[in-house]
């Protein structure tokens, strides 16, 4: 697989979001032509990348000081495209009949773009370049086709972020610096940076470890979650959930991981409390909303907890129930909010009390709610229950009291989540309900959700080959 | 006169051409016959002869008594002169007065940029600002009068405090040379020269004068004097900062004022309304970035590459800030409640201002988010930690008000004033040129590589 295959994949989302501004009327079918052609890309890229033709160090001249356009490709970077684009596609067919402007159908497609680039990216200016970019579609989408809330949302999104980034910024120019005045060489490049030992270590290690942790994002650094992903518009946190949260412990997997391998795992019992808090603390608030979309905010603190359990432990299983149940939560999450979405554009409310008594109106909506409340809960046969296993199970082996914390967690989760479905679909309607408004899902819409539904169960029977795909560039992390 | 080498003289060239032009365009006023419109291209080519006449001058470290050239000075030099252009352009001068003061104001700059000793820095600095007193006073608004005489007397202050600083060294060094004086008097003059380099570039607590002066300009100088004036106080301040004994004696103090001026530029700039008034903030930020560009370099021990990363950013800023400036002009915007849902009603206008913000706010892909980053860099391997991080922490801020320009722009309905007027079309075409190359800059930074090789001593 040559650069030049892999700069395919983030260039052709990046024109083609050219391409939709320019579009005018069809910018929509561009966007769905590009994100489609962008999958069918990245699934054929599968054959390459088994055949072992990995991408080999580049031989580009850098510009200055080592950094260099250089990207590669394992099982794990190829999975996150896969799941940015068939995201996006799903975005685009969710928010086919929104009457948005051209701009719509573009930003969706540059974030794409940077987001390929972020899963992408070996050396890490790149990296931090990419990270950077995704903030600028994202921020539009939120301030532009947002709730009410979305001009103060969009704002505190970006700052947030940016504030963990220049502290990622800060370490990375650290880092480097430190590994030039050591071995005389600069390089950015992921394959050759070392972290160093002592306390210049620990302290880069922390700065590049804040810049990760706003994204996950770790508690307490969660606290734009909930008012950016219940102000954007629904296929925005289908991307926020889906995707932009996965940045973060990629982050951790693919940077902090390889360059910090003693220092990462001498931090368990830090980064494990932390991870134990998240799934915790994210249940409980979430048990709290009163508004559907901050609920499932909420939920997504907690079902990153539990991949941060997963990949902290650093034992085989957990580092991959870790990695997949990043795709998980990118599938169901993604779904429920896109339910979510659809809920909201018939009934115009969010609020768990707005509803009631829906299974009679919109069977076929309280099904697919259903499916993916019990997917996301970590049911047995469905996709969440297996990342969910694995990732306990590497904590049980790595610091069991953990993998306790995180089964309570699994508990609370079914707690908040099938209360909440009750309330909606089943309970019997409060006074000013608008369940009155709320007719059944149309074809599109249900076509669109047998395939997420497919997904969840064929990765909760068959994990096999997502697994194999994954093991063999996490396995070196293990400890 | 053989003893003054022909060196002297070729570093005077650029100097020589805008002369020659200032003349010219006076000549050509005098006569009635001539309009303003010609005397406008005859200063735009005395400027575009200027920057040819500097290729030539030779990129090596010359020092003479009273002149030196060095790679960092030759640099700006074209920033200054590239600042001059859509000034010259899109003035509209009753007479020949105001070019002719530009270009009296562009040989000011250029003496600073050649200059090797401290009387000559002198009369660069006061070539440079007369000039720019009676251009703030002959500008549009009501309040260019009073800004004209407060610019006047804080410049006057400066070049008072400058010449007794000059005094004091040349008490203790016996030579006004720009090296460095011993004893506590050599310590005091390099204290005052510099208080009075932060007057010139608008350093936190040396700044009141600017925002005033930049709010009453027509936007276009405004435009100027953030970026071409700039970059001469910044190039002032650089020659003074090498005359510190022991070496490096000056670094801790510039970088704490380049953070204060950082934090408070960003701070201050939150709550302004006014557009021009609110850059004019935005721009002491800035200046504070330079600063602690100088300062790294200085702790660097003057290093080449250190220079590039000032160089990158001065080079960077002058298409950010200018490009921002010539935006309110074309736009004919003068306050931020103008701005209320303006893409809506000017998408193409909203989004070149957009690109510009985001530049001037440092996200990558742009030329801001390069020209930070080197900074950053530079002030790592100074060791200027603490510095460092609270200058993050004022991008952080400055992120407030950029991107809330965006929101008021795009996330906003129009609001009870809409923008009624329009500016003249060759803004636009200026303002879209610098947001082509704030973004193409940061795209690829070796740009700037191709035009003087070894200019950014980037290349490991």
């Amino acid at each position: 697989m040559t650069q030049g295959a892999l700069t395919a994949l983030w260039l052709l989302p990046a024109l083609g979001g050219l391409a939709a501004l320019a579009g005018g009327r069809f910018s929509r079918w561009i966007a769905l032509a590009v994100s489609l052609a962008a999958l069918a890309y990245g699934v054929w890229l599968l054959g390459p990348l088994r055949t072992g033709v990995v991408a080999a160090a580049p031989q580009s001249p850098g510009w200055a000081f080592g950094i260099r356009y250089a990207l590669f490709c394992d099982g794990l970077s190829l999975s996150l495209c896969w799941l940015t684009a068939f995201l996006t596609a799903a975005c685009v067919v969710a928010s086919w009949k929104k009457d948005y402007s051209a701009g719509y159908w573009a930003a969706f497609l540059f974030l794409e773009a940077a987001l390929m680039g972020v899963f992408l990216a070996r050396d890490l200016f790149l990296f931090f370049v990419f990270w950077e970019s995704v903030l600028i579609p994202m921020f539009f989408i939120i301030g532009l086709w947002g709730m009410e809330g979305r001009r103060h949302a969009a704002m505190k999104f970006f700052l947030f972020t940016f504030f963990g980034s220049i502290f990622l910024l800060i370490g990375s120019v650290a880092l480097v610096t430190l590994q030039h005045s050591a071995i005389g060489v600069w390089t950015w490049d992921l394959a050759q940076l070392k972290g160093p030992e002592g306390r210049a270590g620990l302290m880069i290690f922390a700065a590049m470890a804040l810049g990760f942790a706003v994204k996950v994002p770790i508690v307490p650094l969660h606290t734009w979650l909930p008012d950016a992903h219940t102000e954007a518009p629904a296929a925005g946190s289908v991307m926020l959930a889906g995707v932009l949260l996965k940045m973060g412990v990629y982050g951790f997997l693919r940077v902090l991981w390889p360059l910090f391998p003693r220092l990462s795992w001498q931090l368990l019992p830090l980064l494990g409390l932390l991870a134990g808090i998240n799934v915790i603390y994210g249940a409980f608030c979430a048990m709290a909303q009163k508004d559907l979309k901050r609920l499932i905010a909420y939920s997504s603190v907690a079902h990153m907890g539990f991949c941060l359990l997963g990949i902290v432990s650093r034992k085989p299983e957990g580092l991959v129930g870790g990695s997949l149940q990043l795709l998980n939560h990118g599938i169901t999450t993604g779904t429920l909010f896109l339910l979510v979405g659809f809920l909201y554009d018939r009934g115009h409310r969010r609020g768990l009390g707005d509803y009631g008594d829906l299974a009679g109106r919109a069977p076929w909506l309280t099904f697919f709610f259903g499916f993916t409340t019990l997917a996301s809960v970590g049911l047995p046969g469905l996709n969440g229950f297996v990342g969910e296993f694995m990732s306990l199970l590497g904590m049980a082996r790595a610091w069991p009291i953990m993998a306790v914390v995180g089964v309570a967690g699994v508990t609370l989760a079914a707690a908040y989540a099938l209360p909440a479905f009750q309330a909606v679909f089943l309970g019997a309607p409060g006074p000013g309900s608008v369940s009155a408004l709320v007719y059944d899902l149309d074809a599109r819409e249900k076509g669109l959700l047998w395939v997420m539904a497919a997904l969840m169960l064929a990765i909760g029977l068959y994990p096999g080959p997502l697994l194999r795909l994954l093991e063999p560039c996490l396995l070196g992390l293990a400890q | 006169m053989n003893g003054i080498s022909s060196a002297f003289w070729d570093l005077l060239r650029p100097q020589a051409a805008l002369a020659v032009g200032a003349l010219a365009v006076l000549a050509a006023g005098a006569s009635r016959r001539v309009s303003t419109r010609v005397v406008k291209w005859l200063a735009l080519a005395a400027v575009a002869v200027a920057l040819l006449l500097l290729m030539t001058v030779r990129l090596q470290v010359v020092c003479l008594p009273l002149l030196r050239s060095d790679l960092l000075g030759s640099g700006l030099q074209a920033v200054f002169l590239s600042a001059a252009i859509p000034l010259l352009y899109l003035m509209e001068p009753a007479d020949e007065i105001p070019p002719a003061l530009v270009l009296g104001s562009l040989i000011g700059m250029g003496l600073i940029a050649v200059s090797g000793n401290l009387l000559m820095l002198f009369i660069g600095l006061e070539l440079m600002s007369v000039p720019a007193y009676l251009l703030v006073a002959r500008s549009r608004s009501p309040q260019a009068l009073e800004a004209s005489v407060k610019y006047f007397f804080a410049g006057g202050t400066a070049s008072a405090i400058y010449l007794m600083g000059m005094a004091l060294h040349f008490r203790a060094a016996g030579s006004l040379v720009l090296a460095p004086a011993p004893g506590p008097a050599g310590a005091a003059g390099l204290a005052l020269m510099a208080a009075a380099a932060f007057f010139k570039l608008g350093a936190v607590p040396m700044h009141f004068w600017l925002p005033d002066v930049y709010e009453a300009s027509d936007p276009e100088l405004a435009g100027f004097f953030s970026t071409g004036l700039k970059a001469a106080a910044v190039l002032f301040l650089a020659r003074l900062v090498p005359m510190a004994a022991p070496a490096g004696a000056l670094v801790p103090a510039l970088a704490w004022f380049a953070v204060l001026t950082i934090l408070f530029g960003a701070v201050v700039a939150l709550r302004q309304q006014n557009l021009q008034r609110l850059l004019a903030y935005s721009s002491i930020s800035h200046a504070g970035f330079m600063m602690l560009a100088v300062a790294a370099w200085a702790k660097q021990g003057l290093a080449a590459p250190a220079a590039g990363a000032l160089f990158f950013y001065l080079a960077a800023y002058l298409f950010m800030s200018g490009g921002a400036f010539l935006w309110l002009k074309a736009a004919g915007v003068r306050t931020r409640a103008e701005l209320l849902g303006l893409a809506k009603a000017r998408p193409g206008s909203a989004a070149v201002f957009a690109v510009l913000l985001l530049a001037l706010a440092g996200i990558p892909p742009t030329a801001g988010f390069a020209a930070k980053f080197l900074v950053f860099w530079e002030a790592f391997k100074a060791g200027l930690y603490v510095p460092l991080l609270l200058a993050g922490l004022g991008a952080l801020v400055s992120l407030g008000y950029y991107l809330g320009l965006i929101r008021d722009m795009y996330f906003d309905e129009a609001g009870p004033e809409p923008v009624k007027a329009v500016g003249p079309a060759p803004a636009r075409w200026f303002a879209l040129g610098c947001a082509a190359a704030s973004v193409l800059l940061g795209l690829t930074p070796w740009l700037m590589d191709w035009f003087r090789p070894g200019m950014l001593g980037l290349r490991p």
